[in-house]
C-alpha cells in the first residue's frame, strides 16, 4: 500500500496556523458539514439512514444494503419474495452512492402501471424529485433524456424510438430495472435497450428472475456481470439439463456463482411480522331515482362508446366517456359537475349538449345518496379512526361535508391542497379527527400506518390503484389487523369489479406486489380497466355482461395461476440467497 | 467529523455566514438575498430554496436543493472556504487535585528510589494541534474520509486518545484566563509528526474499508483462470489433432498468445486491489488545554533527582514523561549515569 501526501496542499494551512488566523469555531462545524456532504467514504456506515422520511428499514434490507454496496459493488439482481420492500432497498442503495457522490444521473425502468407509484415513492421516502417521461416539463425538451438528472420511464417508452436513440446516448451513474423479469430474453428490444445503456451501476429487481427457461436467468446475469456465467454455450452445457430446461444441471455451482451477484430474501426467514387484512363488501342498493340515473347515463355511454369505436365521430372520446362512467359510479356530485362542463362547453356539437343539459338535470333531481348512508352507518359502528377513498374530487367534497353535518370529526387531503396543509390535515387525523376523506391523489406520499380500517367508497377500476389505497395503510411496519369495507351498490360496473377482483384473485389478501405481476401474465396486454369497459360498454344485454365478466375472470385466474406456477418454480431453483454479514 | 447531513440546516448556516440575507416564506420555502461576492457563483443574487420535492414542484421559480445537486456543490464549496484553522480553548479553572503527590506515585515507578515528594507545581497552557487530512482510498474501489492525527505541542507527543476526552469539553472560542503558555516544537516539525502518525492510521483504515478485497481478488483471479484454463486445454486438444506442421505452429503460437494474455489479466487484477492513498491537510485546529506542571524530587541513594511530571486535568491522569535520552514517553524512570532520570532501556 502506498500513501502519497499531495505536494504544496498543506501550505496556505500551516500559513494560516503560523499567522495566528483562527476563524470562528462555528467555521469549523460548517466545514466539517460540508466535508460529510462532500466526501464519499466507505460502505461501513450507512448514511441514507439519517436523511429518508419515514423509512424504518428491517435488518435483512440494510443487510442487503451493504452486501450490495460492499460485495456485489452495485451491481446486482435484487430477487426478494414480494412484499418485502425491493423499492426501499433500491432506493437506500441509491441514496448511499448519491451521498458519497458517487451517483448523480439515475435511470429507473419499470414497467407503465409502475412509474407513479415509483415517483411517489422517490418524493415521500427519499425526498427525491425524479421526473417521468411523460410529464410535460419532460416533453417539452428536446434532450430530455440527458437534461434530467433523475428520471422515471417505462421500460415500453425508452425502448422505442425517437426515445431509444436518445437513452443509449445519454450516460447514467445508476440504471434501476424494475420487475426486471421483462429482460429475460435477449432478442427483444427491451433487452438490447438494457445491454447497451452506459452505466457504472445497475441493479435489476424481480421476484421471479426465471419464468420459463433456466436461460432466462443467463440473460439477466449477463446484463449485470458479463461472463460470470461464461458465454451461452458453455452455460447451456454445464448448468441446463436438456430434458428439463427448469432443472440445473450443477445446482450448488450454479448457486454459487449466482450467490455472487444475486440477493434474495424470503418472508419466512426475514423475520417479518404484517398484520392480517380483513375485507368485507358492505351491499348497497341504490335509491330508485339514483339507480335510474345511473342506468341513463350507462346507456348514454354505451351508446357513444359503440359509436366511437366504430369510428363514427360523435364528438366524445372514450377516455372522456369512461371517466363519466367512473364517476357515476362514484357519486351524483362527480358525474354532475362533468355532465354541466360538458354542457356548457362549446367544442361539442349542440346535440350533444343537450344531451348532456338533459342528463344533469336529471341528476340535480336525484335525492337518494344510498352509499353515502350506508358510510354514515358504517362508520358509525366503527370506534376507531377510518381513512375513506373516493377517486373523485367532487365525491370528496361531498363526503366531507355529509360527515361534517352528521357530527363526525373529519380531515381531508386532495390534490389541490399544498404540501403544508395537507400536512397538517394528516396531523389532525392523528390527533382529533376520527375520519380522514381523501382522494387518490391526496395522500400520494402519505404514510397512513397509524390508521388500520379503510373504505373503498368507490373502487378504481384500475386495481393497482386499490393496491396503492391498501398500501397506505398495509405496509411493511404495519403490525396490527387491517380492515377493508368496499362498498358496492349493485349492477355498477364497481360491482363487478369488485366480483372479479375478490372471487378470483382474491385481490384483498395478495401481498403488496403481487397484483402487478398477476396482471402482468393476463392473456390481453392491455390495461385492465380498458378491458373492463370493453366488456361492460358493449353488453347488449345482462347474459352478455355476466359471459363477458365471466369471460374475464376466467383470464385473471389463469394468471394468478401462472404468476403462482413462477413464483413455486423460482422458490425451487433458488431458494434463499441471504446477503453476507459482516 | 459531523454527519449532520440535513440540507435545510447547512444551506441556512452556509448562506448567513456568506452575508445572506434569508427569510422563510413558506413549509421547506426560503428566500435568500445573496451579497455581491457571493452572487456569481450561483449565477444570480437572490434565491428560492425548496427543501422538500412536493413544496418544490408547487412553487414556482424554486429550486430544490437536494443530494448530488450543482446547486449544493456550490454551497459545500462556499462553506469550504471557511475554517481552515481553529482555536478552541478548554474553559474554566483548573483544579489541582489534592492527592497530586500519591498520584504521581502511583503512576509513575521511580525505580531504585523513594516515593516521589512533590517539591511546586503550576498550571501552563499546552497547545494540542489537531492536523484533519482528507484521504482518498484509491482500490477496486473509491473511499474519501477525513482523518485527523492529534499532536502535543511540548513534546510532539501523537495523542490518539485526545478526542475522547475532548468531546466531554464545550470547548470556547476565547481563553477566559491568561495562562504562561508551554513551549512548543516548531509547526512543521508537529506536522511531519503528524503526518507520520497518519501513515499508520491509513493502514489500518485501509483493512477496515477494503476488507473484502482479498477475497474479491482471489475471486476475480480465480475466475480468469477459470476461463484461460478452459480455453489452454481447448488449444491443446486441437494441438494434438492437427497434422500439417504449419498449423501446428499456427496454434502454438494462439497458445503462446493466450498465455501471454492469461499472465497480464492476472497482473492487472491483481493490481487494481491494491490500496494507494492520497493524503491532503485540509484544517487544522489548535486545541488550548491547561496542564499542571509538578516538580517532583526523588531521592536515589545520597542523590536528589527532579523530575517534571504533566498532570492533565481533561483526562484526569498524570502523563508518562519523555525520556530524556531517548524522547519515548515512559511511565517507569531509573537514575541514570549521565545524572538524569531516564526510561529502563538505557540501563
Amino acid at each position: 500500500m502506498t500513501v502519497r501526501f499531495a505536494p504544496g496542499a498543506a501550505e496556505p494551512v500551516l500559513a494560516a496556523v503560523e499567522g495566528g488566523r483562527a476563524g470562528r469555531p462555528e467555521d469549523l462545524d460548517l466545514r466539517r458539514r460540508a466535508l460529510a456532504l462532500a466526501a464519499s467514504p466507505g460502505f461501513d456506515v450507512l448514511l441514507s439512514l439519517s436523511v429518508t422520511r419515514g423509512v424504518e428499514p428491517l435488518d435483512y434490507q440494510l443487510a442487503t444494503v451493504r452486501h450490495v454496496l460492499k460485495h456485489l459493488r452495485g451491481r446486482a439482481l435484487l430477487c426478494d419474495e414480494v412484499g418485502l420492500g425491493k423499492t426501499v432497498e433500491a432506493g437506500l442503495i441509491m441514496m448511499e452512492y448519491l451521498l458519497r457522490g458517487l451517483v448523480r444521473r439515475v435511470l429507473v425502468l419499470t414497467p407503465p402501471s409502475l412509474v407513479a407509484q415509483w415517483q411517489e415513492e422517490m418524493r415521500a421516502k427519499f425526498n427525491l424529485d425524479f421526473v417521468t417521461h411523460d410529464e410535460e416539463r419532460f416533453r417539452a425538451r428536446a434532450d430530455a433524456w440527458s437534461h434530467f438528472p433523475r428520471i422515471i420511464a417505462s421500460l415500453d417508452t425508452a425502448k422505442r424510438e425517437p426515445h431509444r436513440s436518445q437513452v443509449v446516448a445519454a450516460e447514467y451513474d445508476l440504471v434501476i430495472i424494475d420487475e426486471a423479469h421483462h429482460l429475460k430474453n435477449r432478442q427483444t428490444r427491451a433487452y438490447r435497450l438494457a445491454a447497451e445503456l452506459k452505466k457504472k451501476y445497475i441493479l435489476l429487481l424481480t421476484a421471479t428472475p426465471v419464468q420459463n427457461d433456466l436461460e432466462e436467468l443467463f440473460h439477466l446475469i449477463t446484463l449485470l456481470a458479463p461472463g460470470q456465467l461464461e458465454t451461452v454455450a458453455s452455460f447451456r452445457r454445464k448448468y441446463i439439463s436438456p430434458k428439463d430446461r427448469l432443472r440445473p444441471r450443477n445446482p450448488e455451482e450454479l448457486r454459487r456463482l449466482v450467490r455472487e451477484v444475486m440477493v434474495r430474501n424470503r418472508r419466512g426467514s426475514v423475520g417479518v411480522a404484517l398484520g392480517r387484512r380483513h375485507a368485507e363488501v358492505v351491499r348497497v342498493r341504490l335509491a330508485p331515482d339514483e339507480e335510474a340515473f345511473y342506468r341513463r347515463l350507462t346507456d348514454f355511454v354505451r351508446g357513444h362508446y359503440g359509436a366511437e369505436r366504430a369510428g363514427a365521430a360523435k364528438g366524445l372520446e372514450r377516455f372522456v366517456l369512461k371517466t363519466l362512467q367512473r364517476e357515476a359510479g362514484s357519486s351524483v356530485e362527480a358525474a354532475l359537475q362533468t355532465l354541466r362542463k360538458m354542457a356548457a362547453g362549446e367544442a361539442h356539437p349542440i346535440p350533444l349538449r343537450e344531451a348532456m343539459a338533459a342528463l344533469a338535470r336529471e341528476g340535480e333531481g336525484v335525492r337518494g345518496r344510498a352509499k353515502a348512508e350506508a358510510l354514515v352507518a358504517l362508520l358509525r359502528r366503527i370506534p376507531e379512526k377510518v381513512v375513506v377513498f373516493t377517486c373523485f374530487r367532487a365525491t370528496q367534497q361531498y363526503l366531507t361535508a355529509r360527515l361534517r353535518a352528521e357530527g363526525f370529526g373529519v380531515a381531508e387531503l386532495h390534490g389541490e391542497l399544498r404540501r403544508a396543509a395537507k400536512e397538517e390535515q394528516v396531523e389532525f387525523f392523528a390527533r382529533q379527527a376520527q375520519v380522514l376523506v381523501t382522494t387518490d391523489a391526496g395522500s400520494e406520499g402519505r404514510n397512513l400506518q397509524f390508521c388500520r380500517v379503510l373504505v373503498n367508497f368507490d373502487l378504481p377500476w384500475n386495481p393497482m390503484r386499490i393496491e396503492q389505497r391498501i398500501g397506505r395503510i398495509h405496509r411493511l411496519g404495519q403490525t396490527r389487523d387491517v380492515f377493508i369495507y368496499n362498498l358496492s351498490a349493485a349492477g355498477t360496473v364497481e360491482a363487478h369489479i369488485l366480483e372479479l377482483l375478490d372471487a378470483k384473485i382474491n385481490m384483498f389478501q395478495l401481498v403488496i406486489g403481487e397484483l402487478d405481476l398477476i396482471l402482468g401474465h393476463l392473456r390481453e396486454q392491455r390495461d385492465f380497466e380498458d378491458l373492463v369497459m370493453d366488456v361492460w360498454a358493449s353488453a347488449r344485454s345482462e347474459e352478455e355482461l355476466r359471459r363477458g365478466m365471466e369471460e374475464l375472470g376466467a383470464q385473471l385466474l389463469a394468471a394468478r395461476r401462472h404468476y403462482e406456477t413462477v413464483k413455486d418454480m423460482d422458490d425451487r431453483l433458488f431458494g434463499e440467497l441471504r446477503p453476507d454479514v459482516d | 467529523m459531523s454527519t449532520d447531513l440535513a440540507l435545510d440546516r447547512f444551506a441556512a448556516d452556509c448562506l448567513v455566514r456568506a452575508g445572506a440575507v434569508l427569510e422563510q416564506v413558506g413549509y421547506g420555502l426560503v428566500h435568500a438575498l445573496l451579497p455581491e461576492d457571493v452572487a456569481p457563483d450561483f449565477g444570480t443574487d437572490e434565491l428560492l430554496l425548496a427543501f422538500d420535492a412536493e413544496v418544490a414542484a408547487e412553487t414556482p421559480g424554486a429550486v430544490f436543493l437536494t443530494y448530488g445537486s450543482p446547486l449544493l456543490d456550490a454551497l459545500v464549496d462556499l462553506a469550504l472556504d471557511f475554517g481552515r484553522y481553529t482555536a478552541l480553548w478548554r474553559p474554566g479553572p483548573v483544579a489541582v487535585p489534592r492527592n497530586l503527590e500519591p498520584r504521581v506515585a502511583e503512576a509513575l515507578e521511580f525505580r531504585r528510589c523513594r516515593a516521589p515528594r512533590l517539591v511546586e507545581h503550576r498550571v501552563l497552557e499546552h497547545v494540542y494541534y489537531g492536523f484533519y487530512f482528507r484521504c482518498t482510498f484509491r482500490s477496486f474501489e473509491r473511499a474519501e474520509e477525513v482523518n485527523g492525527v492529534v499532536v502535543e505541542g511540548s513534546s510532539g507527543r501523537v495523542e490518539e486518545d485526545f478526542q475522547r476526552h475532548w468531546q466531554q469539553v464545550v470547548p470556547a472560542a476565547e481563553p477566559d484566563q491568561e495562562l504562561p503558555r508551554a513551549g512548543t516544537l516548531p509547526l512543521a516539525e508537529l506536522y511531519a509528526r503528524a503526518c507520520r502518525a497518519l501513515e499508520d492510521l491509513v493502514r489500518r483504515r485501509a483493512g477496515a474499508l477494503f476488507p473484502h478485497a482479498r477475497v474479491l481478488r482471489d475471486r476475480e483471479l480465480a475466475r480468469i483462470d477459470r476461463y484461460y484454463r478452459d480455453n489452454e486445454a481447448l488449444l491443446e486438444r486441437r494441438l494434438a489433432a492437427v497434422e500439417s506442421q504449419a498449423r501446428r505452429e499456427r496454434v502454438r503460437e494462439q497458445l503462446r498468445a493466450l498465455r501471454d494474455e492469461w499472465r497480464r489479466r492476472l497482473q492487472d487484477a491483481a493490481a487494481r486491489y491494491d490500496v494507494e492513498v492520497e493524503a491532503v491537510l485540509d484544517h487544522v485546529v489548535a486545541y488550548h488545554v491547561p496542564l499542571v506542571h509538578a516538580v517532583v524530587e526523588v531521592q536515589h541513594r545520597e542523590r536528589a533527582y527532579r523530575q517534571i511530571v504533566w498532570y492533565n486535568p481533561l483526562a484526569a491522569r498524570v502523563e508518562p514523561p519523555a525520556c530524556p535520552l531517548c524522547g519515548v514517553p515512559t511511565r517507569v524512570l531509573v537514575p541514570h549515569a549521565s545524572g538524569v532520570l531516564a526510561c529502563p532501556g538505557h540501563q
